[in-house]
């Protein structure tokens, strides 16, 4: 063949390999876990799922805060990638992207298996797309976590204290770890730095948000009703969350939260709790027993995972849980790869591994995983109380899966800075809802 | 032949004399101006395209922290600014003491400018912690006394911010007030000792009108860079309690990255225009002025 | 009012102390201004070292001590600085290759500033380029912008131009702060130098490019070096153009990973310090090696009336 019609066809062979290479290539951003087991596993995973489709997976971790970022920069920029997973992106952002039209409709990946997922699963990924007024799934329910309560059951003993004392209704309980909890462990431990509540009263931190939500779920308050309309003008909802700010203050300012409790970060709760500055800490997913694992004495015996309380008036609370998402773009390169990879990915032979890796700070979604003996027969007791929380509980999810508006809500924290306007200016409760109220309807009203 | 300044011949291209040294001026300012219209000209023009919706200033202006970080960086600035030139106008007269241990004390006293800002603040942050910090224990170990929250009450909070950034910042601003006392002929002072001045007149009829211009220019210098300071305030409050220790630098960043909203953070960094543009003429007509020849 | 002025005699003349003070009384005064000397001196010495202080304590201190808050730790270790030296937690897997990071993008705005303001300065200020001035002037007024406000744009110009997590972006950003001030500096120190040299080589047969090479750059060698450390200085110590930059953590440099650190579970802070000193290091080091360049490079100008 003469040189030249060679070299052209070389050349359009490269190019057909390369773009055919380069189309293949699955551009995933993946939120980096706290351990390093389950960030591996995933590794496993991807190179599974390379084998067995022969598409090549371009995948990198993100921290938290970083993957909605980059995603909004892509999103700027017109060139988002095909597959994304944060842990944030269910509080802050799918429902909204939803309601924007970025998301691919995932119906096709999750139809299949919706049978096997919890009904809030299909809650919160069943999302109103403002485009076609429409609601469809736009997201992939992966993993979930609600509000678990730890205590250092070594100290209260230490104190000549039971658990078993506590008592079982809310306000009655709250105090117990203020009034009678604290001043004994204060004086068992001889340190003064040692305090009953360690609730996180900051508007940095989510953490804030968590708590506050469960307290008005136990008070009966709802936010929205079930197709997302607000309910803030109503006076039912407006007293049930006074109620709720006003209990959920009380401890501060009666001098049973670390003062530095304003300024925390999410992650500070956790922190306190671990150095035994605060012995009693509300705090989403099993992260804080999870980073003890390796600590055996402290993991088994010295710490214990509770139960929230009941409602002031003895009925069962029910759990708000977040529901973590992962999301495939509308405008991206790849979508029908992105669809294959998480039916992958939700196969419970790849997931089940994952999540354990997790060391079981997240709980499935899909009743296969939780059927299994990992947390059906274990003798871990943080996992067994988990487990209880789950199957045996009432749950809700967040007002701002049915209202996408709630979410800048979320954004700017306007329930820590109600939490604010009491511990750190005074003012009374009544006040500082009335002014939150006014700003939920302000940013979501219209 | 025509002869340029150098002296150099110089020939016509196209019509006009290009001179060696046109040309090679030319080639040699090209990288500065690319560098000028991508990295400066764009960027700015199109923070200005972003910050032009008049929807993002009606977001902002209705945001309850606002004015409180107007306040704050009205605070920060005018405490922050004139207590840290003054205090550089006196440690300058202290360095300028011709003992050997004051060059010493000298060298270490430039460590806080020196070293990098995360770890010195984020230092700081933790001393001042409310239950485990180093200064409220020794307060209590010490006198018995239970230290204030230093980063819980606001004013506290604001007061650490402006605290530390005097802390990171003095030593650059003594140490540029001390050159232009070194650059006081010292036949001035002469004179003055010889008509029996004391310390206090030698300096209001020395020191001061000679260091007068660059204590103003460092005034204004000053304010402009410090409306930039990001770090001092997020590295050590976060912005925080309650969003209570904003300045204008770190609400922006805050609309722009935590809450993705672009237009309303360079909203919020035009709304400290008022100030910066005239600071930013006095300045480049103060400084400007000598660049000429 | 002049010195030279009789007015200013006058004043001075009138207003001095009239009484005449025993010897005692000059020396107790003596005494009593030295000790007011030293008293201020250690002041400053205080204030100055306490944060450092507490720094270097923190690094010190056992892992699991670290939320005593003594004045110093009971039991002093160097176990942190070996966990951060063999790369042996979670959160600083990647040390070497971020501090490898932070000294590629501090050498390469070192050079780049370097290379692009004493151009540019040459070209103004020896060569009197036409238009000269309206670039030093426009130079200037980069200067004046707070970086922290055209962060914003500037990170989505970074994104339209595909270098975001790229090195290079922080690089860019970290020199086009520091030229303008580089630029200045420079004329403002040209100034002093006789333009006689310039054209003593210009006899001699020299093109301007010789005459940058062979005249401009030795003279202006310690404005060169006070530049160079600042810029250095500058695009080493950066956190928030770095942290908004760069992403993974293969591309983090040191500040960055340092922020990281505050929002995890762990806090393992004692870590934070000992990565910190190391970090520092090398600044402080740099800057006490120059010292005299930076005093009479960046304040020449700034102290001309």
């Amino acid at each position: 063949m003469p040189r030249l019609a060679r070299t052209a066809l070389a050349a359009t062979f490269l190019t057909a390999v390369s773009t055919q290479a380069f189309a293949q290539d699955l551009v995933v951003w993946w939120n980096k876990s706290y351990y390093p087991e389950e960030d591996q596993q995933f590794d496993k995973t991807v190179a599974a799922f390379e084998k067995e489709s022969g598409i090549n997976v371009e995948y990198v971790y993100y921290t938290n805060e970083d993957v909605p970022r980059k995603v909004l920069a892509a999103l700027t920029a017109g060139d988002p990638p095909d597959l994304a997973y944060g842990f944030l992106f269910d509080l802050n952002h799918t429902s909204r992207w939803a309601y924007d039209g970025v998301l691919e409709d995932v119906s096709d990946v999750v139809e299949p298996i919706k049978e096997h997922l919890l009904p809030t699963a299909i809650q919160a990924v069943t999302l109103l797309n403002g485009q076609t007024n429409e609601r469809s799934i736009y997201a992939i329910p992966v993993a979930q976590q609600v509000e678990h309560i730890h205590a250092w059951k070594s100290l209260v003993e230490q104190a000549g204290l039971s658990l078993d004392e506590v008592p079982g209704t809310w306000n009655e309980w709250w105090d117990w770890w203020c009034e009678t909890a604290q001043p004994a462990v204060r004086e068992a431990t001889g340190d003064r730095q040692k305090y009953g509540v360690g609730q996180p009263m900051s508007s940095a931190a989510s953490d804030t948000i968590f708590a506050y939500m469960m307290f008005l779920n136990a008070f009966d308050t709802k936010l929205v009703d079930e197709e997302g309309n607000l309910l803030v003008d109503q006076p039912e909802t407006r007293e049930g969350m006074i109620a709720a700010l006003e209990s959920y203050t009380k401890p501060y300012l009666d001098g049973c939260v670390p003062p530095g409790a304003v300024n925390w970060q999410d992650g500070d709760n956790n922190v306190n709790f671990k150095n035994q500055i605060s012995f009693m800490v509300p705090n989403p997913s099993l992260s804080i027993p999870a980073s003890e694992y390796a600590e055996k004495d402290r993991y088994l015996k010295q710490m214990v995972t509770l139960e929230w309380p009941d409602k002031p008036d003895g009925r069962p609370i029910e759990y708000i849980t977040s529901i973590k998402t992962a999301v495939i773009f509308k405008d991206a390169q790849n979508k029908e790869a992105a669809k294959e990879f998480m039916r992958f990915f939700l196969q419970p032979e790849n997931l089940g591994p994952q999540l354990e890796g997790a060391l079981a700070r997240w709980f499935p979604v899909d009743k296969r995983l939780i059927d299994t003996p990992y947390w059906q027969e274990t003798d871990d007791p943080h996992r067994i109380v988990e487990v209880q929380q789950y199957t045996q509980r009432p749950q809700t999810v967040w007002p701002h899966y049915l209202n996408y508006k709630l979410i800048d809500v979320n954004a700017e924290n306007a329930y820590g800075k109600a939490v604010g306007r009491v511990v750190l200016e005074d003012w009374s409760a009544e006040d500082a809802v009335d002014e939150l109220i006014e700003r939920i309807k302000q940013v979501a009203g219209s | 032949m025509a002869v340029t300044a150098l002296g150099l011949p110089s020939e016509r291209v196209g019509g006009r004399r290009w001179s060696p040294e046109m040309v090679w001026g030319t080639i040699f300012v090209i990288p500065y101006v690319v560098v000028f219209l991508t990295l400066v000209i764009w960027p700015v023009a199109y923070g200005v395209w972003l910050g032009s919706g008049l929807a993002s200033y009606r977001t902002l202006f209705s945001d309850p922290i606002y004015l409180k970080t107007v306040l704050n960086t009205a605070i920060f600035l005018g405490v922050g600014i004139n207590l840290k030139l003054f205090l550089a106008l006196l440690l300058s007269g202290y360095f300028a003491s011709v003992r050997p241990w004051v060059r010493w004390l000298s060298v270490i006293f430039i460590l806080p400018w020196a070293v990098p800002s995360i770890p010195t603040i984020f230092s700081f942050r933790w001393m001042l912690n409310s239950e485990w910090g180093m200064l409220n224990n020794l307060l209590w170990t010490l006198f018995g006394i239970e230290g204030p929250w230093w980063l819980v009450k606001p004013d506290y909070a604001l007061g650490s911010v402006v605290f530390i950034h005097i802390w990171k910042y003095l030593p650059f601003w003594t140490l540029i007030l001390l050159a232009g006392r070194m650059a006081i002929p010292t036949d001035l002072y002469e004179a003055a000792r010889i008509d029996g001045a004391s310390p206090l007149q030698q300096f209001w009829y020395v020191t001061w009108p000679q260091l007068k211009n660059l204590y103003i220019t460092s005034l204004l210098l000053s304010t402009i860079w410090s409306l930039g300071d990001f770090n001092s305030v997020y590295l050590l409050t976060g912005g925080g309690p309650a969003d209570k220790t904003h300045v204008l630098a770190t609400l922006g960043i805050r609309y722009a990255f935590n809450l993705q909203q672009l237009g309303t953070g360079v909203a919020t960094v035009m709304t400290a225009l008022p100030i910066l543009v005239p600071l930013v003429i006095l300045l480049v007509r103060r400084l400007g002025g000598r660049v000429e020849r | 009012m002049s010195l030279g002025s009789p007015a200013i005699h006058d004043t001075i003349a009138r207003t001095r102390p009239s009484t005449v003070r025993s010897g005692t009384f000059y020396a107790v005064r003596r005494v009593l201004s030295e000790g007011a000397f030293l008293l201020v001196g250690a002041a400053i010495l205080i204030w100055t070292l306490l944060p450092i202080y507490h720094m270097v304590m923190l690094s010190l201190t056992p892992l699991s001590d670290s939320f005593a808050g003594r004045f110093w730790p009971e039991n002093p270790t160097l176990e942190n600085f070996r966990i951060v030296f063999a790369e042996d937690h979670f959160f600083l897997q990647d040390f070497w290759r971020q501090l490898g990071n932070s000294i590629f993008v501090a050498l390469a705005t070192m050079v780049m500033v370097l290379v692009v303001a004493s151009l540019a300065s040459f070209a103004i200020g020896r060569l009197k380029l036409r238009y000269g001035h309206v670039i030093s002037n426009t130079a200037l007024l980069t200067y004046l912008i707070p970086a922290a406000f055209v962060a914003i744009p500037f990170y989505v110009v970074m994104s339209d131009y595909g270098l975001l997590n790229s090195l290079w972006a922080l690089i860019f950003a970290m020199s086009t702060f520091a030229i303008p001030y580089a630029i200045w500096v420079l004329r403002q120190y040209g100034d002093s130098v006789p333009f006689e040299l310039d054209e003593a080589a210009k006899v001699d047969g020299a093109t301007p490019l010789q005459i940058f090479y062979l005249v401009y750059l030795p003279l202006l060698r310690p404005a060169l070096i006070a530049i160079g450390t600042y810029a250095l200085l500058l695009a080493w110590n950066e956190y928030l153009y770095a942290f908004l930059l760069l992403s993974t953590e293969k591309q983090h440099t040191i500040p960055v990973a340092m922020g990281y650190f505050l929002v995890t579970d762990d806090a393992p802070w004692t870590l934070l310090m000992a990565t910190a000193i190391i970090y520092s290091l090398p600044p402080a080091a740099l800057y006490y090696a120059v010292r005299k360049y930076m005093v009479s490079g960046l304040t020449a100008g700034a102290t001309k009336t």
